[in-house]
């Protein structure tokens, strides 16, 4: 299958995901990044900050998700802590329902049945 | 190995002055956060990509056209040098032929010029200016040329 058109399929639903597990909890980047490794490698591919970073801006942009700055003793610095916004919460809720339907619309089409 | 991927972002990311911080920020913070989980500098530029390409998602993320807007900045900076040559060229111009005329009444005025030489300092003001203000065009030429070549490549 054509590299390009599966990353593109890839990304539509890694913004999906990616306010899903910042709906559930706040969260820094490195911990999204490790989660989706954890979870979803073997299907999603490798995630990398490359990748996810700029959907994090966008979302940003977005105004769907903010962001605190923590202090983190490791480092020195401070880290990033993601959360959802009204607005990112509400689109979360949407992108979820329309989701479902969707895969339920493709499994119509795709399904092996008699009926045809 | 961490600060030249760091300055080659920087070199390359073409962003709003405050956005450009965050983004060199969370950087510095990526690159902390892996090394204190004991990653190595090669494994964390391997995840962030090439810096020119980490430097164009983000730009493509903030919905900024990093080429256009480093052809425009180009363009405005030759502009303004035009404008200074041209200043510049103007008042060469207009001193020059100022200082030849010659007031009405002067004792010793003559119709025609005299084989006089006056030995000056060499090289007069104003042709210090006016060699300054054909510099300076030549060069807002060369970048009006370059900022438009560069655009028609990228078409």
């Amino acid at each position: 299958m054509d590299g390009n058109y599966i990353r593109q399929f890839k990304k539509g639903s890694l913004e999906l995901i990616l306010l899903a597990l910042i709906g559930k909890r706040e969260r820094y980047g490195y911990e999204l990044i490790n989660e989706l490794n954890s979870k979803g490698a073997e299907v999603l591919g490798y995630a990398r900050e490359g990748t996810v970073y700029p959907i994090l801006y966008r979302l940003e942009a977005g105004g769907l998700i903010g962001h605190r700055l923590v202090p983190a003793p490791a480092n020195g610095g401070n880290r990033k802590s993601y959360s959802l916004t009204p607005e990112g919460a509400r689109t979360l809720e949407e992108l979820k329902a329309l989701w479902r339907a969707y895969s339920d619309c493709v499994d119509l089409f795709i399904g092996d049945t008699e009926d045809d | 190995m961490t600060k030249r991927y760091i300055s080659r972002v920087r070199r390359k990311l073409t962003l709003p002055q405050g956005k450009k911080k965050e983004v060199m920020r969370d950087l510095e913070e990526i690159f902390a956060t892996a090394a204190a989980r004991g990653e190595s500098e090669a494994e964390t530029i391997s995840r962030l990509g090439a810096p020119d390409e980490y430097a164009r998602e983000t730009e493509a993320a903030f919905g900024v056209d990093g080429a256009r807007l480093r052809r425009k900045r180009l363009a405005v900076f030759a502009f303004a040098f035009a404008f200074v040559a041209v200043v510049a060229l103007a008042f060469a111009v207009v001193a020059g032929y100022g200082a030849q005329r010659i007031p009405e009444g002067a004792i010793g005025y003559a119709e025609t010029m005299t084989d006089i030489e006056v030995e000056g300092a060499g090289f007069g003001v104003y042709a210090a200016v006016l060699g300054a203000g054909v510099t300076a065009s030549c060069a807002a030429i060369a970048l009006g040329v370059t900022a438009s070549i560069t655009r028609k490549r990228k078409q």
